[in-house]
């Protein structure tokens, strides 16, 4: 007997989540459609099957493959739908999916290919397929396995190698010392040949371009390690370091992967969620019989319908509608505008709204793939690299060089120790203090201050760009749209509106989507509108309509008054009957306390406004500012805005639109506010999505510590370094002991970043 | 100690057969896909298409 208050899927039986459904996801309901059928073979050569193939198949001699990128699945029973594809599809030979890609492979037999109609099932059962070119397919997969292969490989020859070593180390000799000192040689062949491979490649690329790597100690020591040893075995006397070195080989391959592991999890995580300050949400539910309970849900797994109950501070991942009597949100992630927007019950809350009120109940409409909000972080993409020089590449080189120096030192000056010893001490010198623990730390670092800066708000395209925010002095901003928001307000030149005329032109705006309806709308957003009939916008003149016997219009003046001086704005008014009867101004507002941060900010960095507008309202907003008139510019055109930054030399620029792009492009560290131009956007290294310029006070405060966490790190590198070097030096470690305490190091200090960046991150968030 | 001029060859051998086998299980693509695999594994009886009529 089934559990009468648990409803169960029809297809696979699991647990329905949603009260009502027959099904638990959109994969089961579509295979359920399916029992017991096969689908129709579409022909080969239909047109779409030739194009799929001729673009995304990937032949070999009895096969095709293609693959799709597609959504995540979410529940076990995605999984066997998948599992049971094939039943479905009577050419299908095979099926991969690759969790970490996020990727579907499917193999046809070659000759009966039916991608298409693979596709359409797919995109019935909600994963959003997309397809995947076969190149980087094949070099993506290609380099993983080739990754675990040698990372395998190299831990077999080091086990090996050790097993062979500790009886020398224990005393063993005579031939069987011999056969094992040649049994090592044979087996440290590969880690030679094949193992460092990697590091090599790096050393010799970077040889080329004539710049310093830290692979290039390391490898000179494996290399001539290698050949000494080999040297020694062949001359029966001296010492053999092929343990040392392949275990050498093996833990820093390992520390590597490890960090590499960290980063690209920081870096790849899908950017969406990098958006959402909490990215589960409590899901109302209600069993058959009524009782209702709560579910912790993943932004993903939020379905059409579900009610979900969203707290103060959520970004909402999806589209709904509200079903709290009134909720305050803010809407600048997707308007560019500052001031809160208030919804009633039954409003359509669009995704990427931020929830202001402490709590709201929205119905999910569209799921978060679905939305515009997905559609935009979709669409960021990094800027191309400008060119800078990382700190902890400064540091890295110096390490190197010194390293080289000190051994070239050692052979010149120290000839009393017999080249043998020279040589080991080299050795475990160049190994111990390579500086492969601060290029590793540094980066780390820099990947989770920009993850915790998407979350509050502030997009960091390039993360190398904090050492360069830490160092700011100079900022230059664009004036409308920046500093300004862009769009119209009504102004505080405006007379005293009484209430009798404010419901008559909210009744008269009602409708309508024109910039000045929502100045009208947002001034007085707590009066209620007058019923207005024979209601009509009429574009470009206004809206008109009848309240009571009299007719009442609201459009542009159509002689402004020439008198006002002061009048910078867009003169529209109210006339009864054809009379006038009054006249209201709008204007582009500064944003909301923009006036008090730049004031703060004028103090410690020097501030210039660069504006395409007139002039005298470029100053006029410089003055609104606490900017000084003198470093306010107007009248510039793109071009002449470039030539301003190249003259001011600021190093930092905050534009939107495409009126900057020049200007983005050449300053130094680019900031693009608010709703942006995508061109805007793909220019600059900070995309300050919230449009609240005030989080650059943040973004410094961030900066700052960064630079002080990557300050530690150095330190203690440094320390470490100097101290072990010293050590390797004075010939108290010998290469294996350098061999196990480099990687050691390296993951020491990968414990510190995160421990430092937590600190961070936690201080931040309360 | 005779005995290790047999131990040692024959601990190669398992070793180096070890190695063979993990690489043949990382080109074949054996660790590519962890979680399908052992599914496809329980639905073996018809989860395989069927040749094209």
């Amino acid at each position: 007997m089934k559990d009468p208050d648990t409803a169960l899927c029809r297809f696979c039986e699991s647990k329905i989540a949603l009260p009502g459904s027959f099904y638990c996801c959109a994969g089961c309901e579509v295979l359920d459609d399916l029992k017991d059928q096969k689908l129709t073979h579409a022909p080969r050569s239909s047109e779409e099957n030739l194009n799929l193939i001729k673009h995304y198949g990937l032949s070999s001699k009895n096969s095709t493959d293609f693959e799709v990128h597609v959504e995540p699945l979410v529940c076990e029973a995605c999984l066997q739908s998948l599992v049971q594809l094939p039943q479905h599809f009577p050419s299908l030979r095979n099926i991969e999916w690759y969790r970490s890609e996020g990727v579907l492979k499917f193999e046809f037999p070659k000759g009966a290919e039916d991608p298409h109609r693979l596709y359409q099932f797919l995109e019935r059962m909600k994963l959003t397929p997309r397809w995947r070119s076969p190149g980087d397919a094949k070099s993506g997969r290609q380099k993983k396995r080739t990754d675990i292969l040698r990372l395998g490989v190299l831990g077999a020859i080091t086990a090996n190698m050790m097993l062979f070593a500790i009886p020398i180390y224990a005393g063993l000799d005579g031939p069987m010392k011999t056969l094992f000192e040649w049994i090592q040689f044979f087996t440290f062949l590969p880690a030679f040949f094949w193992g460092a491979i990697p590091f090599y490649r790096t050393a010799w690329v970077s040889t080329r371009l004539g710049v310093l790597s830290v692979d290039a100690p390391l490898v000179v020591a494996f290399v001539l390690g290698s050949v000494y040893s080999t040297y020694s075995l062949i001359r029966g006397e001296g010492e053999l370091y092929f343990d040392s070195l392949s275990s050498f080989l093996f833990l820093i391959l390992l520390s590597r992967t490890i960090l590499e592991s960290t980063l690209a999890r920081h870096l790849e995580k899908p950017s969406f969620e990098r958006f959402l300050p909490r990215t589960q949400f409590t899901v109302l539910r209600t069993k058959l019989d009524g009782t209702k309970f709560s579910e912790l849900t993943p932004w993903q797994e939020l379905r059409s319908s579900d009610r979900v109950l969203f707290k103060s501070g959520d970004r909402l991942p999806i589209d709904g509608t509200l079903l709290s009597d009134i909720a305050e949100f803010e809407t600048s992630w997707m308007t560019g505008e500052s001031e809160p927007s208030i919804k009633q019950k039954g409003a359509r809350v669009q995704a990427g709204l931020s929830l202001i009120s402490a709590e709201a109940e929205i119905q999910v409409l569209q799921p978060a793939t679905q939305t515009l909000f997905s559609e935009l972080v979709g669409h960021l993409k990094s800027p191309p690299e400008k060119l800078s020089v990382s700190l902890e590449s400064k540091v890295g080189n110096i390490l190197v060089l010194a390293c080289f120096a000190l051994s070239l030192g050692l052979f010149l000056f120290g000839s009393h120790l017999g080249f043998s010893e020279i040589l080991r001490r080299s050795i475990a010198l160049m190994i111990v203090a390579c500086p492969c623990a601060v290029s590793f730390a540094a980066p780390l670092a820099r990947a989770e201050v920009s993850s915790l800066a998407a979350k509050l708000g502030a997009w960091i395209t390039r993360p190398q760009i904090w050492n360069d925010i830490a160092e700011t002095q100079v900022i230059a901003f664009d004036k409308t749209g920046t500093l300004t928001t862009g769009g119209l307000s009504l102004s505080p030149h405006s007379p005293m509106v009484d209430d009798h005329f404010k419901k008559i032109l909210l009744g008269l705006e009602r409708d309508s989507k024109h910039p000045v309806a929502e100045a009208v709308r947002r001034a007085w957003s707590h009066v209620s509108p007058y019923e207005i009939k024979d209601l009509a916008e009429v574009p470009g003149l206004g809206v008109q309509g009848h309240w009571g016997v009299d007719f009442y219009e609201f459009k542009k003046v159509s002689h402004a008054p020439a008198t006002n001086k002061n009048n910078k704005g867009l003169a529209i008014e109210l006339r009864r009957n054809n009379e006038p009867c009054l006249i209201l101004e709008f204007s582009d507002g500064s944003r909301d306390g923009l006036s008090d941060f730049l004031c703060q900010m004028a103090k410690e960095y020097q501030l210039y406004i660069l504006s395409g507008d007139e002039s005298s309202r470029a100053k006029e907003v410089a003055k609104s500012l606490g900017i000084p008139e003198t470093q306010a510019f107007g009248d510039l055109t793109p071009s002449a805005k470039l030539e301003k930054i190249k003259e001011l030399k600021p190093d930092m620029y905050l534009g939107d639109g495409t009126n900057d792009l020049l200007a983005l492009q050449e300053a130094p560290i680019s900031v693009s506010v608010g709703a942006a131009t995508l061109e805007a956007q793909s220019a600059s290294d900070i995309l300050l999505l919230n449009g609240d310029i005030s989080f650059l006070k943040k973004i410094f405060e961030m900066a700052n510590e960064l630079r002080s966490v990557i300050k530690r790190n150095f330190a203690l590198a440094l320390a470490y370094n100097v101290l072990a070097g010293a050590a390797a030096l004075m010939g108290w470690i010998n290469p294996l002991m350098a061999a196990i305490l480099m990687p050691l190091m390296s993951l020491s200090l990968l414990l510190s970043t995160l421990l430092g960046t937590r600190r961070l991150r936690e201080m931040k968030v309360s | 100690m005779n005995a290790l001029y047999i131990m040692i060859p024959l601990a190669m051998l398992l070793a180096g057969g070890f190695v063979g086998a993990f690489i043949w299980a990382t080109k074949s693509g054996q660790w590519d896909d962890l979680d399908l695999a052992a599914h496809k594994a329980m639905t073996e009886s018809n989860g395989k298409g069927e040749s094209q009529e």
